[in-house]
């Protein structure tokens, strides 16, 4: 689903955000990205999002490459990706509906189709209940779970997240990751970048080890503690 | 809509406007003044009458020439002598000492040079005579204008861009919120582009139509007093420019506005 060969990102001010990724995830993967702040986990996000182009190497999402992608295709690429973030980036003026319909209307999804989909989502995410809600009147959790439920409402194949947890209580975060591995158990591939070395070291999936930059471990089943800087490239200890 | 932003717009399309009737007048006048011109084409005397004619036509097929009248000698100097009062006759100078010649009018008066060329070089024509220095003068002149005017023009509708692409690009800034979002859930761009295009036309629009309705006020005021003062002044009559200059400025000011706007919402896109 996605494939990096030798990918290295550096961005135009110089710094060196990736170097030399070479990963492949398989479609329906669970992948927690670890590492320090600044190791380079948002970057790669936003590489798969073709929000950067690498400025060397190569990207495949979905068989697509993305470096040769032209502009104009790349809304198509991101129909197909869901992202979530540290900070919800919902829209404080609109309703949870509201917020997520948006997702639909601004690709043109028919307006009767947008009410299905998004009702659907939202009890998904146990938010049936607070459509006509305000952001502002819920929850850090619940928050989040609109803004999981506005990446999932277009039925995306890849879901990005991005510190998902990171503004959140434990408790709060364990809902959140438990939401998440549902929607992964239903066949999304799913990226979750994190600090979180609790969540990591319980759930036990693969777990892919940034720092500087560089990957520094990529292990089946893996946890927080064995990514750390020090380990040898490729192999964890 | 941002008011400041309409009546910058509103202001520069007013100038714009001011400057093309001025530009529009001056043309007009010289265009006057260089129709009045005439070519003056005197003939070998010993012409005879079908190698007249034969010039004659000769001179018709070229393309610039209008028309081209033959003036005899005999009426050349009846001519002289109903301007000098009847005052001489043949008989006071012993011949007649005037030429046989063609007045020769123009279709494109600003071609009188090479049509005055092209004359001399007919066979059966002594000398030829135009209004030389005026016509150039008035053609350098409205070269001078032409020009001047281009670059002014060409400022202005820059300067009404930088205005529309400003007031556009605080309002991206205002929903970056909402644009950062369309663009991760995969709006296309044009979707996410056409509100502010919209209201970029609508800006330049605005300030348009504002500035048309005040020249339409005062430019009618204004050919009046000119004509009623100076009424050797050739001003064009507002019906025969207003139309012209309205579509003018409408397309100026809803062009630019939607340039200006697509620059700035472009440079927004491109950046996240």
């Amino acid at each position: 689903m996605i494939e990096m060969k030798a990918v290295s990102l550096t961005y135009p001010n110089g710094a060196q955000a990736l170097s030399d990724i070479d990963v492949s995830i398989q479609s329906g993967e669970f992948v927690f990205l670890v590492g320090p702040t600044g190791s380079g986990k948002s970057s790669f996000l936003r590489l798969i999002n073709r929000e950067e182009i690498p400025t060397s190497g190569k990207i495949l999402v979905d068989s697509q490459d993305l470096s040769i992608l032209k502009r104009s295709k790349v809304p198509f690429l991101r129909r197909k990706i869901g992202v979530i973030f540290q900070d919800f980036k919902l829209l404080l003026q609109k309703t949870v509906y509201e917020n997520v319909a948006y997702a639909l209307e601004v690709i043109g999804t028919p307006r009767y189709e947008i009410a299905r989909w998004v009702n659907r989502t939202l009890s998904m995410v146990g938010l049936g209940e607070k459509a006509h809600h305000f952001p502002g009147e819920l929850s850090g959790g619940e928050q989040q779970r609109i803004s999981i439920a506005r990446a999932l409402v277009n039925n995306p194949v890849i879901l990005l997240a991005d510190e998902p947890t990171g503004n959140l209580d434990p408790e709060t975060s364990w809902d959140i990751m438990q939401l998440l591995a549902q929607v992964n158990q239903k066949g999304t591939t799913l990226l979750v970048a994190t600090h979180n070395k609790n969540i990591v070291d319980t759930m036990r999936k693969r777990v892919i080890g940034l720092a500087e930059g560089r990957m520094t471990c990529d292990q089946e089943k893996g946890a927080y503690s064995l990514a750390k800087a020090e380990s040898a490239p490729g192999e964890c200890p | 809509m941002n008011a400041a932003s309409v009546s910058t717009v509103m202001i520069l399309v007013m100038i714009l406007g001011i400057f093309l009737l001025l530009a529009m007048n001056l043309n007009h006048m010289a265009e006057n003044i260089l129709q009045q011109l005439q070519i003056t084409a005197r003939l070998t005397p010993t012409l005879k009458n079908e190698q007249i004619q034969e010039l004659k036509k000769k001179i018709i097929l070229i393309p610039e020439v209008s028309s081209a009248e033959f003036i005899s000698k005999d009426e050349a100097f009846r001519r002289l002598q109903k301007n000098l009062g009847r005052s001489i006759s043949i008989s006071d100078v012993g011949a007649n000492p005037l030429p046989n010649y063609f007045e020769v009018s123009l279709k494109s008066p600003r071609e009188i040079e090479l049509v005055a060329g092209r004359i001399t070089k007919l066979p059966g024509v002594e000398t030829v005579r135009y209004g030389q220095d005026l016509s150039r003068k008035i053609i350098s002149v409205s070269r001078v204008v032409y020009w001047t005017g281009t670059v002014f023009v060409i400022l202005l509708l820059v300067s009404t861009l930088f205005i529309v692409s400003n007031t556009i690009r605080l309002t991206v800034f205002a929903r970056r919120r909402e644009i950062r979002i369309m663009q991760l859930v995969g709006a296309a761009n044009w979707f996410i582009r056409w509100p502010f295009v919209i209201e970029g036309m609508l800006q330049g629009l605005g300030g348009a139509l504002l500035s048309i309705f005040l020249i339409n006020i005062f430019y009618p005021f204004l050919a009046d007093s000119v004509k009623n003062a100076f009424i050797f002044v050739p001003i064009l009559p507002p019906e025969l420019v207003i139309p012209r200059l309205t579509a003018l400025l409408l397309a100026a000011g809803v062009l630019t506005g939607a340039a200006g706007s697509i620059i700035s919402v472009n440079k927004f896109l491109h950046l996240t």
